[in-house]
């Protein structure tokens, strides 16, 4: 069950930093705040459930950052055509790696 | 450059609210720099965007630079352990924002290089 709120949170976080970027927009919807502040809000809602389901902090923090940022690259490659270089996908591994490198290590 | 410093002040901000955050567990007075600190990062981020920066460079930096420094912090503040696998985890970090921001940086070259060709 944990895994299924940890997918959750990462969905919904990765929705509301592509709000994020449409509101941001020149000319953006200001409608698309409101999907900013309710999927961060869920997100974090989403997280809390995976912790007290018994997934250890550091683990799903980890797992959140990471495949977040992974997931908003290849969304906004697809959504916005936004460039994404071999370089760009493996700093983005590397990135992730370290997320997680970081939150493990912090765990024990 | 105007979009990089925006950056970096939403980073600092992310980084001094959850520091913040912790930290209110001994003094509630925090919570107030914890709101502001995540209100005016996300406002920063905003700009960041508004700037043109790709929302996947900006949102990789700032999570993961707000995670390295927020662990690096936490030593240097609280006392917390910071372990080899977190330095190796860190240095990882650095070494992938750098590969994102000159990756992204060649990208926009080429596609300028490619808009004065066709033009």
């Amino acid at each position: 069950m944990s895994w299924i709120f940890l997918a959750c949170a990462i969905l919904t976080e990765v929705a509301a930093t592509l709000s994020l970027r449409m509101a941001s927009q020149p000319g953006g919807a200001k409608a698309w705040w409101a999907g900013v502040g309710a999927g961060y809000v869920a997100a974090f809602g989403f997280l809390t459930l995976t912790l007290s389901s018994g997934l250890a902090l550091g683990v799903a923090y980890g797992i959140w950052a990471a495949v977040g940022v992974a997931l908003t690259a290849l969304a906004s490659r697809v959504l916005f055509k936004e460039p994404l270089t071999t370089v760009m996908v493996l700093g983005i591994v590397l990135i992730a790696a370290g997320v997680l490198c970081i939150e493990l290590g912090a765990a024990h | 450059m105007r979009k990089w410093l925006l950056l970096a002040a939403a980073i600092l901000m992310e980084v001094t609210a959850t520091l913040s955050l912790r930290a209110a567990l001994d003094a509630p007075a925090l919570y107030a720099v914890v709101a502001a600190g995540y209100v005016g990062s996300f406002a920063a981020l905003g700009l960041v965007l508004r700037a043109g920066m790709g929302i996947g460079v900006a949102y990789g930096v700032w999570g993961a630079s707000g995670v390295a420094l927020t662990a690096v912090m936490a030593t240097l503040l609280f006392g917390d352990p910071l372990t080899v696998v977190m330095g190796v985890g860190i240095a990882l970090v650095i070494g992938g924002v750098l590969c994102v921001e000159l990756g992204a940086q060649a990208a926009a070259r080429r596609a300028r290089e490619a808009e004065r060709a066709g033009a």
